[in-house]
């Protein structure tokens, strides 16, 4: 364990954890829109900026995602100093995605109504790159990835492509997309993976054995069922989330539980 | 302008000192440590406009602040240069430059606000009359400049081939592991060749350094070349080895020697579809990379395997030519190649220049000889015996030194004249050296050879003092009087250096050599025979290889521009080299406020004991995951300049 201070607090964290985590745990929030645990600090945003100052550091300015909590570190999560530089960063990421709920809900509580920089081109996507490294690290698909934009001659990546053969209609990237660049949309019968507004994949649906209503891609069914051990495969069967629990609370209580909401059950 | 502007690193420069670009004066130069403007008629204005503009084309996109914020800034700098700015911009200028100065992932977005915020703050005038003018410059005398930006980077620019460091590294960071490999090899031939023998300037200049430790740069070089090797060779028999040939359709070219910079040069121009012959005097090809440097260190397959790729080009190698005893430049060009390219090395020893020193005697060999032997597998060649004294403190006296325990020698020395600080051997070396049980001999020089019955038997030495620094900052070795000793020894190797090979010179005709034999070269490194082109440890005496193959590359630029356009003009890459140069991107006192980090991921060594008698590869490279790790050290230390000169300006006489 380390110690450090944050805000003034005393604070004990884990060796190797970050300042952000640290943060976290104590119930300090710092804002920011590109730090899942899943994939781990990628330090793009940086909303997650704190004034850090240690042995052998002088006082300066990092994020705390990718910080690590070394003993006898000082942090200030919100200076004057990081709140003035924190709303210049969220006007910029406002005037590039003034869609995204979370961005709109993150300057709210930093006191940003709007962006001076509203000439910047807009972009549904802020290139955090979190789509591609849980559709790659955690599910195993790799099916997004960061396409060059050819604009400049160093631009790393300009935007998020899929290979709609890998995709196996999870729909991971949706929900870890903070800016909703990605979305899904379901149909009774097909599942749309929305990309920058435009559908990028279309995959039909297979219906859950129990009420028959459509909640997953075959591909999605086929990847869970090549994870499992034989015994686990044997007892598998295709349910669709809420039939799921049902069955298992019925299978432990031997009543089916009152909340029940699927409309088919039974 | 009421106030001259002129500040880098923070310290005002002297403007009166112009500074040039190929001949060009300068009017302004704009960068990531100041600004210096030297032409009056030039608005600051517009070349803050003009450097913003650039700077968001270098912007690599990753992190938010430098992304978006480059293209805020160029927006507002654009607005306020045509006029239609107002003092709210300025606000929001300074803040934007202050944010992305402060929160920005790499150093390229950390550097290039600075000069922003310092303008504004110390000439916010110039900034508020831009404002009324209507986009109308009020310089009176109005005088049209051109912009040019370059990127560079610290270790960029101590590479002598200036291999794109940020860029190969990043994409080993995103597991791109080919894309590193192809950014490699758009300026180097040879990533297997160089990273593992390069002597790595670029990690000296490594601004990690400053902080914990530099990054291991040769090691990812080496890494993203094997991890191709490995795939390629499993996909052996699938892949079309044969898909990188063009049919030449443009001159031919001749090329002496194979070694690194002949190599480099012949790759480049087949690829742009010269006909190339190279002319190789040894059976082998890799020069001083196959026949200077011991297996252990290069192993022959990475060699031959690089070459291999050349030839794939359609590059033709002739062995057992050598220019002078088996043909002449007359000769080739008689034969039609239109342009030669002398990448020869320099494989002459400088002898130790001591009493009973005698090539005759059994048991004396200088290093070059001793390492080429063996490299060619001419054993017999190669003196036998018990215990090896190497004299000389440079890499190839720690590669005889340490062969010796590889060919069956139980016992190995080495002499040198000065301490362990000053030997310019490379430091992993000479501990490497040490832990397979070298025994090193400080402050010692050899003074006779003594022999007896026609073969070596020991070596008199005398014991020295460090007395005042020379010519080369190293402290003078002076001798102890009376401190002599005797070293037994069954052989003696002598490694303090390597001379041009004077014979073949004396039959260069048109080509002027220097009195020690190195060849003369332009900037372009032609020689004065038009046409005739050299490089490497034949102009420069025994260097390091990447400067030879710096030198390949360069040459294979020169002479695709004078056969096509018969133009011998400097390249404008050499005055861009010097313009940053002069400017100097490292600073090795800068003071960087980063946390240290975990360190260097640490190479992983074969055990010494089990090493040191074979010729099995001492390093064994990074793993994926290793890689990755390394890479991610990287603080990506980009940095944007920009030259204004006035527009077709006149050339400086020279």
């Amino acid at each position: 364990m380390v110690s450090l201070k944050i805000d003034g607090k005393d604070v004990r964290a884990a060796e190797g954890a970050t300042v952000l985590e640290a943060a976290l745990q104590e119930g300090i929030h710092i804002p920011t829109l590109c730090y899942h645990k899943a994939p781990g600090p990628q330090g793009l945003c940086r909303l997650c900026i704190v004034e850090a100052e240690g042995p052998g550091l002088r006082r300066t300015i990092l994020p705390s995602c990718n910080l690590t909590a070394l003993e006898g570190l000082k942090i200030d999560t919100a200076s004057p100093l990081i709140q003035s530089i924190r709303k210049t960063i969220v006007e910029l990421l406002m005037a590039n995605t003034p869609a995204s709920e979370s961005l709109l809900s993150i300057a709210k509580s930093l006191g940003v109504e709007s962006s001076r920089f509203t000439s910047v081109q807009k972009d549904p996507c802020i290139l955090c790159g979190l789509c591609v490294k849980v559709c790659r690290n955690s599910i195993g698909a790799a099916a997004l990835s960061l396409a060059d934009g050819g604009s400049g001659s160093r631009v790393v990546a300009s935007r998020v492509v899929i290979d709609a053969e890998a995709c196996i209609g999870c729909g991971t990237c949706a929900n870890i997309c903070p800016v909703q660049a990605i979305r899904i949309e379901d149909s009774q019968t097909d599942r749309n993976i929305i990309l920058y507004g435009q559908v990028v994949n279309k995959m039909e649906l297979v219906k859950c054995e129990q009420c028959g209503q459509a909640h997953a891609t075959q591909k999605f069914i086929s990847s869970v069922l090549s994870r499992l051990t034989p015994e686990q495969k044997t007892a598998f069967r295709n349910l669709c989330p809420e039939c799921s629990r049902v069955i298992h609370a019925e299978s432990l209580t031997g009543q089916i539980p009152p909340d029940s909401h699927c409309g088919n059950y039974g | 302008m009421d106030k001259t502007i002129g500040i880098w690193n923070g310290r005002p420069v002297d403007n009166s000192r112009p500074l040039e670009y190929g001949g060009q004066r300068v009017a302004a130069v704009i960068g990531w440590s100041g600004i210096q403007v030297m032409d009056p008629g030039l608005d600051i204005v517009e070349l803050c406009s003009e450097y913003a503009k650039a700077v968001k084309q270098y912007s690599c996109g990753q992190c938010n602040p430098c992304r978006t914020g480059t293209r805020a800034l160029a927006d507002l700098f654009a607005k306020i240069s045509e006029g239609r700015g107002n003092e709210e911009n300025l606000t929001e200028i300074e803040e934007l430059s202050r944010m992305i100065s402060v929160a920005s992932m790499c150093e390229m977005g950390q550097s290039f606000p600075r000069v922003f915020i310092y303008l504004l703050e110390n000439f916010r005038s110039e900034f508020i009359n831009a404002l009324n003018r209507n986009g109308k410059s009020d310089k009176t005398c109005v005088t049209k400049f051109a912009y040019n930006s370059m990127l560079t980077a610290s270790c960029m620019q101590a590479c002598p081939i200036h291999l794109d460091i940020p860029k190969y590294i990043e994409e080993i960071k995103a597991g791109r592991f080919s894309e590193s490999l192809q950014c490699i090899k758009s300026r180097l031939p040879l990533p297997g060749i160089v990273g593992r023998v390069c002597v790595r300037p670029c990690e000296s200049n490594c601004r990690r350094g400053l902080i914990d430790a530099p990054l291991q740069i040769r090691h990812l070089k080496r890494f993203v070349a094997d991890f191709e090797r490995e795939s390629l060779s499993k996909a052996a028999g699938t892949a079309d080895s044969f898909k990188d040939r063009t049919e030449p359709k443009l001159s031919k070219v001749a090329i002496v020697g194979a070694g690194p910079s002949g190599l480099t040069c012949a790759s480049f121009l087949a690829k742009k579809g010269y006909e190339v012959t190279i002319f190789e005097m040894l059976p082998e090809s890799g020069g001083m990379a196959a026949v200077g440097i011991p297996d252990y260190r290069l192993p022959r397959d990475i060699v031959r395997d690089e070459v291999a790729e050349v030839e794939r080009l359609g590059v033709r190698i002739v062995y057992g030519k050598a220019l002078g005893p088996h043909f002449t430049l007359d000769d080739l060009e008689n034969e039609g190649f239109r342009a030669v390219f002398i990448g020869m090395g320099c494989h002459c020893h400088k002898s130790l220049g001591i009493e009973g020193e005698d090539q005759s005697i059994y048991g004396y060999v200088p290093g070059v000889y001793f390492l080429r032997n063996i490299n060619l597998g001419l054993l017999d060649e190669v003196p036998k015996g018990k215990k090896m004294v190497v004299v000389g403190g440079g890499n190839v006296a720690i590669d005889c030194v340490r062969t010796a325990f590889r060919v069956g020698f139980d016992e190995s020395h080495i002499v040198y004249r000065r301490s362990r600080k000053e030997m310019p051997a490379d430091p992993v070396e000479i501990d490497d050296a040490e832990a397979e049980g070298v025994h090193y001999h400080f402050l010692t020089a050899p003074k006779r050879i003594i022999g007896q019955e026609g073969k070596v038997a020991g070596l008199e030495c005398l014991r020295m003092e460090l007395g005042e620094p020379d010519a080369s900052g190293r402290r003078r070795p002076v001798e102890v009087p009376g401190s002599e000793f005797v070293l037994d020894a069954d052989v003696i190797v002598a490694a303090i250096g390597q001379e041009g090979d004077f014979n073949c010179m004396c039959n260069l005709p048109g080509v002027d050599v220097t009195k020690k034999g190195a060849i003369i070269v332009d900037e372009n490194l032609m020689t004065s025979r038009k046409g005739v082109f050299a490089g490497g440890d034949c102009v420069t005496g025994p260097d390091v290889l990447i400067k030879a193959c710096a030198h390949g590359r360069r040459v294979s630029l020169a002479i695709d521009r004078y056969l096509a356009h018969g133009s011998t003009e400097t390249l404008a890459e050499i005055f861009d080299d010097k313009f940053i140069n002069n400017l100097g991107v490292y600073d090795p006192n800068e003071s960087i406020a980063l946390p240290k980090g975990a360190g260097r991921v640490v190479v992983r060594h074969e055990l010494p004991l089990e090493r040191k008698h074979d010729f099995r590869e001492v390093d064994k490279g990074y793993t994926s995951e290793e890689a990755v790790l390394e890479a991610s050290r990287c603080l990506r230390c980009y940095r944007v300049v920009m030259y204004a000169c006035v527009e077709n300006g006149k050339t400086i006489s020279s």
